[in-house]
């Protein structure tokens, strides 16, 4: 069965976007066969810091992955410690810590189902020259991290991009 | 919460077969991606599933599609400006959501762990706002679910969600 539902929308609504400044973004990169390793290793962060804002995974080429953290603090001293010990005794894995970034999220109707919703977001920024250091998407929500200082000019332009519904 | 002990979740969900694609691009300053978004977009096709970096020496995105605009997307990337690019499919995804992650270490350690020791292939992976989504191979997803319930608590009786409906958005 099939049913038409018309809905029109001269910019792109979204439930709310969220800036937020001064977070960390851990970037492992690992080859793929020590996935095991490096799972029971992410899972002794704990210790350290609490919770995450962003996690991406992906493989660049069939033997290297990257997994980005990004962490709502800067954080501690004991974790980078840990994370160059660990990544020192391995010789294959390289840990960069970039801080302070930038990063928004906004999430809005149907995404996971519509198209040309990333495109929206990433020529918006684009065009005014706006890096994007690491996004996820999925689901309803996008993730946008930017360097330090561009988390508040990119949320004018994603607000100016699509639409904040203000009134019920 | 002790060592050892399971991690309760809420709930598992699948997605329809997908087909991964990876761009890496060969020069740091590349930005191809952009022109890629704006073509998949030009063809209505929808994204369910992206993720990209360009914080290491090669910017890589890795994006899903449904299975049935692997033509269509084949296409876009035969165009000119992405031959000097790094392509790669994955021909048979299906993406494993579980919710809520509670942004908890703990949890994404723990999946990454499991995902390894059971030679279960995890090509890529994404947060949302409450969920984890995992993309695997989409013949292997009752598997998956069947052996995460070795660490991971679920609602009694839970069953994993197959959405048995399709939205398509129709350009006018």
């Amino acid at each position: 069965m099939e049913t038409i539902a018309v809905y029109k929308e001269a910019r792109v609504k979204v439930y709310g976007i969220t800036e937020k400044d001064g977070r960390a973004l851990v970037t492992l990169s690992f080859p793929a066969n020590q996935m095991e390793q490096w799972g029971q290793r992410v899972v002794l962060l704990e210790e350290h810091i609490k919770r995450f804002e962003l996690v991406t995974y992906h493989a660049a080429d069939k033997e290297r992955t990257e997994l980005h953290l990004l962490f709502d603090q800067i954080p501690p001293a004991p974790l980078r410690d840990t994370l160059e010990k660990w990544v020192k005794s391995d010789q294959q894995s390289t840990f960069q810590l970039r801080q302070p970034v930038d990063i928004l999220y906004l999430h809005g109707p149907h995404f996971q189902d519509r198209f040309g919703i990333a495109d929206i977001a990433f020529a918006a920024l684009k065009q005014n020259n706006i890096e994007i250091l690491v996004s996820g998407c999925a689901g309803t929500s996008m993730y946008l991290v930017t360097p330090a200082h561009q988390g508040a000019t990119t949320l004018k332009l994603l607000t100016e991009t699509f639409l904040i519904p203000t009134s019920v | 919460m002790e060592k050892g002990q399971k991690v309760r979740i809420g709930g598992i969900k699948f997605s329809e077969e997908l087909v991964q694609v990876t761009v890496a691009c060969k020069a740091s300053d590349d930005s191809s991606i952009y022109q890629l978004l704006h073509l998949l977009a030009e063809k209505s096709i929808n994204i369910p599933f992206l993720c990209h970096s360009a914080v290491t020496s090669i910017p890589a995105s890795s994006f899903c599609v449904d299975r049935s605009e692997l033509g269509k997307v084949q296409q876009i990337l035969n165009f000119s400006s992405f031959q000097n690019e790094h392509v790669s499919f994955i021909s048979s995804v299906g993406t494993l959501t579980l919710f809520p992650h509670r942004n908890s270490c703990r949890l994404l350690g723990l999946l990454m762990a499991f995902f390894a020791r059971h030679d279960f292939p995890l090509h890529s992976l994404s947060t949302s706002i409450s969920a984890i989504a995992l993309n695997t191979e989409y013949t292997l997803l009752d598997a998956v679910a069947d052996k995460l319930q070795d660490v991971l608590e679920l609602p009694l009786n839970h069953a994993p969600f197959r959405q048995g409906f399709r939205l398509t958005q129709i350009q006018p």
